[in-house]
């Protein structure tokens, strides 16, 4: 008598147990679910800031700097493209090398002649890679975030005019 | 001394749920539901949003792009760095990454001044990112 009570509360209990691991799993899924999504936002809200902050900051730097021969695009040693600014400060000349080092966008400056040292520039923003090509006096930027989103834009150089009548 | 009593056996014994429990149940049931039901929907909207917002920032950077390029008078060069743009009688198109932009020069006075209206559109939805206006002084226009 008391064996088949022992086996009815067994057929109570695991339907219960069923419906609570349903529950839980359920549980566990909408959490999971929302998890991902805050992440996804949340890398894509950083992937967007790093992206325009850095475009933003080299337009300013160049629409400030824009001067005859003040510009010139070349290549860091790890092959990554560097965007020198030179402008002259009480007599002297000095250069503003924007460039990308180990995940970031950094800027060095220094006085013109200096050796170009990528480790002593001080890092911006977080970011994978920049692309700079000049075309008839549009200078393209072309960023890539850390998440692989990429962003472009174009700043039309003042002086273009005056570098190629000196070229 | 009473016997606990079983939530699947109702007071006479018999092999079915007790009414109250199972109301309370389902009630359970539909509540997480709706509970989990908003939590999604709210992600999915703060997703969606986070789409627009990247998408409205990608248009924004285009539309910039294009309007300082008509403003220096170098559309051409801007155009040359976009294969596979449209010509059109008032303009010119260009479609990629689920965007169209569409360069309206919409007056010339005397061949010295070119306004442009650039628009931003999304593919999907059609729904207008951003619409900008630009001017250039062409042909010498100073004099």
């Amino acid at each position: 008598m008391a064996a088949l009570k022992r086996r009815e509360h067994r057929a109570d209990v695991l339907p219960l147990m069923a419906l609570m691991l349903l529950f839980v799993t359920l549980a566990l899924l909408v959490i999971a679910f929302g998890a991902r999504t805050y992440q996804k936002v949340l890398d894509r809200q950083e992937s967007s800031y790093a992206l325009r902050a850095s475009l933003s900051y080299m337009t300013g730097k160049v629409r400030a700097l824009d001067s005859a021969n003040a510009l010139m695009l070349s290549q860091t040693n790890e092959g990554m493209p560097l965007l020198s600014l030179t402008e002259e400060i009480d007599g002297a000349f000095y250069t503003t090398y924007i460039y990308c080092h180990d995940g970031a966008l950094c800027e060095l400056f220094t006085a013109a002649g200096n050796e170009f040292s990528p480790e002593s520039g001080t890092a911006l923003v977080e970011l994978a890679a920049f692309e700079a090509w000049l075309e008839e006096g549009l200078l393209f930027l072309r960023a890539e975030s850390l998440q692989g989103q990429k962003e472009s834009c174009s700043v039309a150089l003042r002086s273009f005019q005056e570098v190629t009548l000196h070229d | 001394m009473t016997e606990r009593q079983s939530p699947f056996s109702g007071a006479s014994g018999r092999r079915w749920p007790a009414a109250p429990f199972f109301v309370e149940l389902i009630a359970m049931v539909l509540l997480f539901s709706l509970c989990a039901a908003l939590y999604l929907s709210f992600f999915a909207g703060a997703e969606h949003r986070s789409k627009e917002a990247q998408a409205l920032s990608a248009a924004v950077f285009e539309a910039q792009s294009a309007a300082e390029a008509l403003r220096a008078g170098r559309l051409e060069a801007y155009l040359s760095d976009h294969p596979g743009y449209e010509k059109m009688p008032e303009g010119y198109v260009l479609s990629g990454d689920g965007r169209t932009l569409s360069i309206t020069l919409t007056e010339e006075e005397a061949g010295a001044l070119l306004c442009g209206r650039i628009l931003v559109t999304d593919d999907e939805t059609g729904e207008e990112l951003i619409c900008l206006t630009s001017a250039a002084l062409t042909g010498g226009g100073l004099q």
